[in-house]
């Protein structure tokens, strides 16, 4: 999802005390902040979590963002900041278990062995991102999912261009070896 | 894997994740044509991708909208700040108080560290919790003990407090030196030479008494075991 429209005219009101205004950049990136947390903390609970305390912590620190229209940029970093603090409080550098993946199926949803196809995949997966560190994880959902350039990401993450290629590259290259063995599943 | 394959290997990520320019597309398929080692590479990578593609998150809680809206709603900003934004925001100015906040710290810190310290010394010796207290004599010359062998420590330290009390004096302080115990106390002038004596009855005095007083006048005594009880 990309910047909302209205982001600058939006922070610009936030800061001076609209709690309306940022309420509505909340409901604008709550789903994608909640996806890139989920991507890092890999349960439900924690990333929904994460993302309260992640705009909470915009909300308070709202004043310090120079820049209104580097909104979504420096909510990442504070997501990032999130979510790494919480795997430092965790020490969940290992691979988890997902313990809540999409609901059981229900009428009109995909056949049992569709269903059973994409829950294999979806747990080859998460034994694949288990063997990535947190760093790596970020770096890939910042190329992959969000389609950002490197100077994007560099910005989100705070490091420098030659680091986020070398965290991605590490984060494919990881990948490419962990999910060679269920080719079959796809 | 050559030098060239090496040096492709990131274009090739970025091609199997459609982020790679036109012009540098053409050189690393004519690449792949010839190599089979990156041609595999570039599957694998392309699988990767697939899997990721397939990837969602599971739908977060229905209420979660509205959670985070209440909270932000209800949020105070001031309330969460660190303590010393608060402080400095309370005195009116981001700069203006810096400086004398930090000097009135550490002025506070050392302050605390005399009131312990001090406190401390004054607290009777027997009192639980003090223990090894070592305190300068300045440039007075250390003092030479009166130095003890006791069968049992721990019972010659209770009978020489018994001492110095029954001479109307206290115990300043004591600490471990090597295998003994040195006991400082303070008597009055008058009862010295009767605790010395009575002092002497402990165990088997190894040093003659004299020079035994420190810089504050105060009577220095080791009592030096000779079996296994030790005051500690």
């Amino acid at each position: 999802m990309g910047a909302h429209p209205q982001e600058a005219a939006l922070v610009r009101a936030a800061k001076q005390g609209d709690r309306e205004s940022f309420a509505e950049l909340a409901r604008h990136y709550q789903g994608p902040l909640y996806g890139f947390c989920y991507w890092n903390l890999r349960t439900r609970q924690d990333a929904e979590d994460a993302v309260q305390a992640t705009l909470l912590k915009a909300l308070e620190y709202l004043d310090q963002l120079e820049d209104d229209t580097r909104f979504r940029p420096w909510l990442y970093r504070i997501a990032t900041n999130v979510c790494l603090a919480e795997h430092r409080r965790a020490g969940r550098l290992s691979p988890l278990p997902d313990d809540d993946g999409p609901a059981p199926l229900a009428d009109g949803g995909p056949a049992p062995t569709e269903a059973l196809r994409r829950r294999e995949i979806r747990e080859a997966l998460q034994r694949a991102m288990g063997t990535l560190s947190p760093i790596q994880r970020e770096a890939l959902w910042l190329f992959h999912f969000e389609q950002l350039p490197y100077a994007s990401i560099c910005d989100t993450l705070g490091i420098r261009p030659a680091t986020a290629r070398k965290r991605v590259f590490d984060a494919v290259e990881r990948l490419r070896h962990e999910l060679q063995a269920y080719r079959s599943l796809l | 894997m050559n030098q060239t394959c090496r040096r492709i290997r990131p274009d090739l990520h970025a091609w199997a994740f459609g982020r790679l320019d036109a012009d540098a597309q053409v050189s690393i398929e004519a690449h792949t044509k010839s190599c089979a080692e990156c041609r595999e590479v570039l599957e694998q990578v392309r699988t990767a991708v697939h899997f990721l593609d397939q990837w969602e998150p599971p739908l977060p809680s229905r209420d979660l909208t509205a959670r985070i809206r209440s909270a932000v709603l209800a949020h105070d900003p001031s309330r969460r700040a660190g303590v010393r934004q608060r402080i400095v925001a309370a005195l009116g100015g981001p700069w203006r108080w810096t400086i004398p906040l930090r000097v009135a710290g550490v002025a506070l810190i050392v302050l605390a560290i005399v009131v312990v310290r001090r406190s401390v010394l004054d607290v009777p010796v027997d009192e639980p919790g003090v223990r090894d207290v070592q305190v300068s004599v300045g440039a007075s010359p250390a003092p030479t003990p009166v130095d003890i062998v006791v069968p049992d420590q721990r019972a010659a330290f209770d009978a020489f407090s018994k001492i110095v009390s029954s001479r109307g004096g206290r115990l300043v302080r004591r600490r471990p030196v090597g295998d003994g115990l040195e006991v400082t106390c303070a008597v009055p002038e008058s009862e010295v030479a009767a605790l010395l004596k009575l002092v002497t009855q402990l165990g088997e005095v190894t040093r003659p008494a004299s020079g035994y007083r420190d810089g504050a006048g105060n009577v220095v005594v080791v009592l030096r075991h000779s079996g296994a009880g030790v005051a500690r």
